[in-house]
């Protein structure tokens, strides 16, 4: 096969994901309702009751909440692709998949791409709320939060592949996803600063490790840069390398995953 | 004639059913302790103490209130699971009158939130204080009450749409309304700053929030500005339960009948 067919074959399983977006309207409407009232009442509120001081001064802290809220919306239903993984392990989908003449990293960066894409596009509605409550009229800065975002995503659906590949059992997954959900959106900066964390130190190394994290300081630089000054995680670059390195690393266990421990089929 | 052992059976059924859940159960469990132990720990440093005195004290009866009512809630699954796989017909041939399996779906939900919050309230003894038998009394009875609610409430959203997605949906956005809408996050004081009247008398009078006011004042009462009437809070969550599990039977019942 030719680098043609490769791109062909890439595209293909990437069009796969995004054509089931179709079949989640009810989950996409209930997402956006959890949203709007963490933006509308519980951002609102919280906000009136918090304070905190950066290095230039009191923090907004609506404007830094809304921004975590995204990403945890973000974060949530790109790890949920790790759950479709399992079920379509289960269906012996991913058997069929496998024996589509598709080279096995074609179909794994295929899904985790796609997946990203997806899970991305389910986004969207949420990041046009927060673009328009922050007043981020750049369009360079929109679509750099867009990529960014897409970026998380894939990495994140990669990781839950990856996941999914290792564990084999629903069950398993399950209580995993359920425990991480709650543990990293909490032990990251999507409610706090870092600074607020150092408090305790085992939250704080956590939360500098964390890539949620990561993200939600970027897209705070990039759409509040006066607000976050000397507050974020790290240095805007080293944020950036960051998010690169773990979309990168993601890609590559699930990739590896995908071509060593897929053989054997599926066992509970 | 209602016969215990029924009601008894029917809700045992339920709580093995429970268990089944573990993915949800996993992450309620997480997110609640997560919601505690990070989320409120770190809170404490940066919210106001003259709104807050301390925050981790002041969410810890809101999370004992928060996990009944989310357990009590899933009660509604189950009905929307058996409408949908036409299970109810199996269960109208047993032998049982339609009020004795409602009352059992009643208490199952009381039953879910009972054993799910008792770790929290175990919680809430060892990190604030021990109750008096009398505040054990209040905090038994509204433990009842607001799990009998929040499941009748949770039963009349699934009889009330055909549609099955459309009900998940409803059930998802009423619960996240109660969740938010309740002084469990935010003290009343802020609802009332920030938000028109109406929606202040609405979060003061959601039995989410009435639970969680009357937890703080047997377990955390410093944390708290405002001075309640336990009786006063007690008489409004009878309300509450009289009119949600009356509501949620009647729909039930109906939906059964059809």
């Amino acid at each position: 096969m030719d680098i043609r067919e490769d791109i062909r074959a890439l595209l293909l399983v990437i069009l796969w994901d995004i054509r089931k977006l179709g079949r989640y309207k009810f989950f996409l409407a209930m997402r956006f309702a959890w949203f709007l009232l963490q933006v509308l009442v519980f951002g609102l509120l919280v906000a009136k009751m918090v304070s905190i001081r950066g290095p230039l001064g009191v923090i907004d802290y609506y404007k830094f909440y809304i921004i975590g809220a995204y990403v945890a919306v973000l974060f949530s239903m790109s790890m949920l692709r790790g759950h479709e993984i399992v079920e379509e392990l289960e269906d012996g989908l991913i058997d069929y998949q496998l024996s589509l003449p598709i080279k096995r990293r074609i179909l794994a960066i295929g899904r985790a791409l796609g997946g990203g894409i997806a899970s991305f596009i389910y986004s969207i509605p949420m990041m046009i709320v927060i673009v328009l409550i922050l007043g981020v009229n750049s369009i360079s800065a929109v679509l750099a939060i867009a990529l960014f975002s897409l970026i998380f995503a894939s990495s994140l659906v990669g990781l839950a592949m990856s996941i999914a590949l290792i564990i084999r059992s629903s069950d398993r997954l399950d209580i995993l996803m359920g425990i991480s959900d709650s543990l990293l959106v909490r032990l990251s900066t999507v409610f706090y600063p870092i600074i607020a964390l150092s408090s305790i130190a085992i939250y704080y190394y956590i939360a500098k490790i964390n890539p949620v994290s990561y993200l939600t300081d970027m897209i705070r630089y990039i759409a509040t840069p006066e607000d976050v000054s000397g507050i974020t995680v790290s240095d805007p670059h080293i944020m950036v390398v960051f998010l690169v390195g773990f979309a990168i690393a993601s890609m590559l266990s699930a990739l590896l995953l995908l071509d060593k421990r897929i053989e054997g089929g599926y066992s509970r | 004639m209602i016969y215990p052992r029924i009601i008894t059976i029917i809700a045992y059924r339920d709580l093995q059913r429970f268990w089944k859940y573990k993915w949800w159960l996993a992450g309620l469990v997480a997110m609640n302790l997560a919601d505690l132990f990070i989320f409120a720990l770190i809170f404490r440093g940066i919210v106001r103490r003259d709104i807050v005195p301390d925050y981790f004290y002041f969410l810890a009866p809101g999370i004992a209130s928060i996990s009944a009512f989310a357990a009590a809630f899933t009660i509604g699954r189950e009905v929307m699971m058996e409408l949908r796989r036409a299970f109810h017909h199996y269960l109208l041939s047993l032998p049982f009158s339609r009020l004795e399996l409602v009352a059992g779906r009643v208490v199952s939900g009381i039953v879910r939130g009972f054993i799910y919050q008792i770790p929290f309230i175990i919680l809430l003894i060892v990190i604030a204080k021990t109750p008096s038998f009398l505040d054990l009394l209040i905090v038994v009875s509204t433990t009842i009450m607001v799990t009998a609610s929040m499941s009748s409430l949770s039963i009349a959203i699934s009889t009330l749409v055909k549609s099955l997605e459309f009900q998940a949906t409803i059930r998802s956005l009423v619960y996240f309304i109660i969740f938010f809408m309740s002084n469990v996050f935010y003290p009343e004081s802020i609802v009332r700053l920030r938000f028109p009247e109406i929606i202040y008398i609405m979060v003061v009078n959601n039995p989410i929030s009435i639970a969680t006011t009357i937890y703080r004042d047997i377990f955390t009462p410093h944390v708290i500005h405002e001075t309640y009437s336990i009786e006063v809070l007690i008489a409004k969550l009878a309300i509450w339960t009289a009119i949600l599990v009356a509501t949620g039977s009647i729909l039930y019942m109906r939906n059964l009948q059809r």
